[in-house]
């Protein structure tokens, strides 16, 4: 099938477009009936909240450029914008569109087959309307403020992605609008029985409200309700050159945020003309902007839903993680590393606990001296902050680098970084121009041999939180060459020093890109039809056209080369040779954690090179952050790689193989490959390991899924 | 003084250069040798810029170099660090408000750094050069030449066997030549103008009659490892790992000649190279091609070690052993001088010697330690070599011609110590009119009366014929008995005798008796 497909003229795939379909396999998610019912509604809630963010960003971004002016991206591959807005637009109103199908004619009625119903008020008994308009006036009615828009009072500023009410009335013959936000401090769905069964009938905050609108307009005749929704350009950039303080100034920007330019109107689609035009002047929208709905607005709103307890049969089965065996036992951490030497964990098959405890040993032992660590987003109530400040408090040197520009997460990261700095630590905000993308953590001790250094490397941030949910490899050792370059990424980081010559790390914008084109060209230059090279990339999005230029030289020189991407993917294969096209493949996993990890290998001819770390392919990774790749040596980390990277690869139940121009396989109706899900397999991989760890019995006995590696030749 | 070899110690090395300030933090020891680079830092901060254009440091860069020194001073608390060692080399030596700036620094910091003179950095080099190149390289078999090529500097230095014959510094860096034709020469004719620069400078030092032949060219500096870094890069060779990198007369001629300032500057672009380091290869090539010339070696070698990798050598060898290393190097230079100037070395060799016994003899009556030790075997060698010039007050022309020698090994101070030491071993004690001398600290004073006693004392025994090996020393109340064994008597004949005995009474309180 793939040999037939024509050679494409597009070289590249834009950035853009392939999030889309990125999306759209999250979409997909919500539709597979592999999935627990609540599961696909959780992708439901997922596919919304990416686009939101896809608008705020990026669909922000192009309508902040000239829309007839070609962009340059790479070489002579350019867009415009106004042509990209038309396809992205016209691309996310058939995905919306399918979402609503999926949710509405699929979703909640099977959900109402379990007892979980989402009513409108017309389908409510009289008992229950009255229940709802006892609960309106008890709960919701104390906080709405709506705003009648006349001459005197101007239309207000809408906040972003808040849900809204318009209401269209009439007085004396004169119609007016009025506006009202949804109060975000009330559930969004109100649940209006009294059954003691899990589940029950759910109504809508906004529906409840719009029915109730008979108090709160006295001697108006309402003539419409409905609801609505902003998008707003919330990307902003800090001319850091020229400021002084970049804590203060991110303060300001982001108090500025409520007043940015409108991107996108969300309306129900029972919208009328008059109102719909209405709004679209007082929010200065053009018609592309808008985007009618066809059943309830911000979809967002149902993990609330999916996350109702007492449905363990809907959900996903549950999945804690694992202790790590690297770490089981009362030793502490220091020991574990020095006499284990380096070892990684797999979140989040396994905990992230061992990095807190690492942490919190280091805060109370007498020994440590200093302690250094790049935060990135952190939870609230980070028990790495709380450790983080114990040890500033005991009197240890403490350098944090908060990264507070990390988008949407910066009031969060701002209020740690000022916890921090009350407590002592040297709290450094990230490099002028640079975001600070890297995981790192370094603590200095001072044993009985001398100063010992300990590293902790990551590809995912020191957050316990998404440590549950996405899937991230943490790398411990007490390597010196390695410390050595941590401390000097640290040097870079606060300022301390110019950049070194790096020893072991690829540092991103220093090194990174130079030798990572170098790998790939070196593969190239020692593959022969008779002996492959072999690359493996398994990233979150590999968008910068630099280095696909030279997979593509690569692919064209007999080098195999296997991507495992999430998210974005520029590479188009069919743009290539037969040959080249052959040597490329493409995975995209998506399943019930978020891949996050990023791995790299490169076969050289027998002595292959692995490395991972926090760094993507894409352009702002590699130019304008500081990112690291650490190499991996050791063997037995080295055959973990080795079995994770084949796991993936070899998953035909939520791996999607890209099948044409940024077109992916659909695994919908791949049941019947379940024994090859990859974040299963790994799972039990994890589970054995660690009984035959701790309760080598109990293993014999165990249930594990029977998985079979494919050899690259069953492929 | 040695520390503990039970457990390692945590040093600091900095060094403040034209160009950046740079540190590092290293574990040295138990065993010595052994060292583990913990931090190394290197902040740029345009000094050279600064001293070689207005002739001082300017107010901004006093300012930023003060936070690079308390950035520096916290990291060193941060390991832990129990002793530092700071130096500043030619930037800052041609300062004209250096005193200003390291007080600033001192002040704000508590960091205090010494200044490096030329004769210090070769000290340098010669410990990093035979701490690097392998035995096979047969520096102790030839004649070599190490030149470091600085930023406002060259050092050269000639060995022969492995002893310093000869060193001297050339105010003729990298940058300090890119600055001076700033404005005068266009980018396209910069190689042009450089050349007949840099060749006068080496012109004068041929025509000194030093003997610059050498089978073995070692060149050092930042520049120079640059300039190998490109070579490797642009003749796909990949990056250097080894410690020490050949390359022969011929690969650098090719290698000169396709120096380009345009590929200089996106050298630094694309290699992330700083630029003011990249715009250095370009005179750094020129000085290497008249160094070549000079010496008429095949081959170059270049250690890929810095010089505060060197100072963290030197410091961490010191506090472990307590041994000086080069001690050998400058006594054999200053042996080499004392040769220039026609001295009787039979003659030296017995006064040395004598100093020596009578030094270690007297230990617990003058109380000083190795170091004055050194500085009065430096004296003895040299105190003849102002008879060169001039038999009338020769140990006037001695003292200067010690103050106008670059003596690697000591610092300026302790050249001051051996000049004085020297100007007062005869004739008249130091009086209230010699204000140079009277301008001297009191405890600096104290030193080159102690030296200045031993070493009359020690002439006066070698103008007997008297050696060390003869010599029984004893004291006996407030008097020093002398006996030169199986010699003949020597009674104190003349005024001049007994002016050098009532000299060593004067500064000790002790009456010599010479049996």
């Amino acid at each position: 099938m793939r040999k037939n497909t024509p050679r494409s003229e597009e070289r590249f795939i834009s950035r853009d477009v392939s999030w889309l379909e990125f999306n759209a396999r999250v979409l997909e998610e919500a539709k597979d009936p592999g999935n627990p019912l609540l599961e696909q509604l959780k992708f439901i809630s997922i596919f919304s909240s990416n686009l939101d963010e896809f608008f705020m960003v990026r669909v922000a971004g192009l309508y902040r450029q000239d829309p007839h002016q070609p962009q340059e991206i790479y070489g002579e591959y350019t867009y415009r914008p106004e042509e990209l807005l038309k396809k992205l637009n016209k691309r996310i109103r058939e995905l919306v569109g399918s979402q609503y199908r999926t949710l509405n004619a699929k979703i909640l009625p099977a959900l109402r087959t379990h007892g979980i119903y989402v009513a409108n008020w017309e389908e409510l008994s009289k008992d229950l309307q009255h229940t709802a308009k006892n609960l309106f006036a008890r709960e919701i009615l104390p906080v709405l403020t709506p705003i009648g828009i006349d001459p005197s009072h101007p239309f207000p500023l809408i906040p972003n992605l808040e849900l809204e009410l318009l209401i269209r009335m009439k007085r004396n013959g004169k119609e007016q609008f009025a506006v009202m936000q949804v109060p975000s401090n009330v559930p969004r769905f109100l649940r209006l029985d009294d059954s003691e069964q899990p589940g029950g009938i759910f109504l809508a905050s906004e529906e409840l409200i719009a029915h109730n609108l008979e108090g709160l307009f006295r001697g108006y005749e309402i003539l419409e309700c409905t609801p609505f929704r902003i998008t707003r350009d919330m990307d902003f950039s800090i001319d850091e050159e020229s400021i002084a303080d970049l804590l203060t100034e991110m303060q300001i920007a982001l108090q500025s945020r409520p007043k940015r330019s409108v991107v996108r109107l969300e309306v129900a689609g029972s919208i009328s003309d008059v109102s719909g035009k209405w709004l679209m002047k007082m929010l200065d929208v053009s018609r592309s902007q808008v985007i009618r709905i066809n059943g309830l607005l911000n979809l967002k709103a149902m993990f609330q839903l999916a996350a109702l307890p007492g449905f363990t049969h809907l959900a996903a089965q549950p999945m804690p993680p694992l202790a790590s065996v690297a770490c089981e036992d009362a030793k502490s951490m220091f020991t574990r590393i020095r006499e284990k030497g380096s070892f990684i964990t797999h979140l989040p098959y396994e905990s992230f606990d061992p990095v807190v405890r690492l942490l919190e040993e280091a805060a109370e032992d007498p020994d440590v001296l200093a302690i250094k660590q790049t935060l990135y987003r952190v939870s609230k109530n980070s028990p790495v902050i709380a450790a983080l400040e114990k040890a500033a408090r005991n009197g240890k040197q403490v350098t944090v680098l908060f990264e507070i520009k990390a988008r949407f997460d910066e009031e969060n990261n701002m209020r740690g970084a000022m916890e921090l700095a009350e407590a002592g630590a040297h709290v450094v905000y990230g490099i002028a121009n640079l975001k600070v993308h890297c995981k790192a953590l370094l603590i200095v001790r001072k044993e009985a041999a001398g100063i010992r250094r300990y590293v902790h490397l990551s590809t995912g941030n020191y957050n316990e939180r998404t440590a549950r949910q996405y899937t991230d490899i943490g790398y411990f050792s007490a390597d010196n060459q390695l410390a050595q370059d941590v401390a000097s990424l640290f040097n870079v980081i606060t300022g301390f020093s110019d950049p070194p010559q790096w020893g072991q790390l690829l540092v991103a914008p220093y090194t990174m890109l130079e030798r990572l084109l170098f790998l790939i060209d070196r593969e190239a230059r020692i593959a022969t039809r008779n002996n492959p090279g072999h690359i493996i990339l398994k990233v979150n999005s590999l968008i910068d056209y630099e280095v696909i230029e030279h997979l593509y030289h690569a692919a064209e020189n007999n080098v195999k080369i296997e991507i495992i991407v999430r998210g974005i993917c520029g590479i188009n294969p069919y743009a290539l040779s037969p040959r080249g096209r052959d040597n490329i493949r493409i995975v995209s996993i998506l399943d019930r954690f978020l891949e996050h990890s990023r791995i790299y290998y490169f076969a050289n001819n027998g002595a292959p090179e692995y490395f991972m770390g926090s760094a993507d392919i894409m352009p702002r990774n590699l130019r304008r952050r500081i990112e690291t790749l650490f190499p991996v040596v050791n063997p037995e980390i080295r055959a973990e790689l080795d079995f994770i990277l084949r796991t993936q690869l070899a998953d035909r139940r939520k791996g999607r193989r890209m099948t044409g121009e940024n077109l992916f396989s659909s695994t919908i109706m791949q049941k019947k490959y379940e024994s090859t899900r990859s974040q299963y397999v790994l799972y039990d991989y994890y589970r054995m390991r660690y009984l035959r760890f701790n309760d080598p019995e109990r293993m014999k006995k165990s249930r594990l899924t029977v998985f079979k590696l494919k050899t690259e030749k069953d492929q | 003084m040695p520390q503990s070899k039970r457990h390692p110690v945590v040093l600091g090395a900095i060094d403040l250069g034209a160009h950046s300030a740079r540190m590092l933090i290293a574990q040295c020891g138990p065993a010595p040798g052994v060292i583990e680079i913990l931090e190394d830092l290197n902040v740029s901060v345009p000094l050279g810029s600064n001293v070689f254009h207005t002739g001082a440091v300017s107010a901004g860069s006093i300012r930023i170099l003060c936070d690079i020194f308390e950035n520096f001073r916290l990291k060193m608390q941060e390991y832990g660090v129990t002793e530092c060692r700071a130096v500043a080399t030619s930037a800052v030596r041609e300062a004209s408000n250096a005193e200003i700036l390291l007080e600033r620094i001192r002040h704000a910091t508590g960091i205090r750094v010494q200044l490096y003179e030329g004769s210090d950095e070769a000290r340098l080099n010669y410990l990093s050069v035979t701490n690097t190149l392998p035995e096979t390289c047969g520096f102790d078999r030839k004649k070599a030449m190490i030149a470091d090529i600085g930023t406002g500097a060259c050092q050269v230095s000639t060995y022969n066997n492995g002893s310093m014959t000869f060193t001297e510094t050339l105010k003729i860096g990298t940058l300090r030549i890119l600055e001076n034709l700033s404005g005068v020469s266009s980018v396209a004719s910069l190689r042009d103008t450089m050349t007949p620069v840099i060749a006068s400078a080496f012109s004068d030092l041929e025509q000194s009659g030093v003997d610059l032949h050498g089978e073995m060219l070692v060149a050092m500096g930042a520049s120079v490892r640059m300039l190998l870094r490109m070579y490797f890069r642009n003749s796909g060779k990949g990056e250097i790992t080894s410690d020490v990198c050949r390359i022969t007369r011929k690969e650098f001629e090719s290698l000169r000649d396709s120096l380009d300032e345009l590929a200089i500057s996106e050298t630094a672009s694309h290699n992330t190279v700083r630029q003011e380091l990249a715009e250095a290869v370009m005179p750094c090539a020129i000085l290497l091609s008249e160094l070549f010339r000079v010496t008429e070696a095949r081959e170059l070698l270049i250690p890929m070690i810095s010089l505060k990798q060197g100072l963290m050598f030197d410091f961490a060898n010191e506090i472990l052993t307590g041994k000086d290393d080069f001690e050998d190097q400058t006594l054999g230079l200053v042996r080499s001088v004392a040769a220039k100037y026609r001295c009787d070395t039979e003659f030296l060799n017995r006064v040395e010697a004598n100093a020596v016994f009578l030094f270690r003899k007297l230990a617990k009556l003058h109380g000083l330690g190795k170091r004055e030790l050194l500085l009065l075997r430096i004296a003895a060698i040299l105190h003849k070599c102002g008879l060169y010039l001039n038999n009338q007050a020769y140990h006037k022309h001695s003292a200067y011609i010690i103050n106008a020698t670059e003596i690697p090994g000591i610092s300026l101070v302790e050249r001051e110590i051996v000049s004085f030491t020297v100007r007062y071993h005869r004739k008249s004690e130091p009086k209230a009119q010699h204000h140079n001398f009277q301008a001297l600290p009191g405890e600096t004073r104290g030193i080159i009366l102690k030296l200045s006693a031993i070493l009359r004392i020690a002439c006066l025994l070698s103008l007997r014929g008297i050696t060390a090996e003869r010599l029984k020393l004893r004291t006996d109340g407030d008097r020093i008995l002398i006996r030169g064994e199986g010699a003949r008597s020597f009674p104190v004949s003349g005024p001049t005798e007994s002016a050098d005995l009532d000299y060593f009474f004067y500064v000790f309180a002790m009456q010599v008796i010479l049996q």
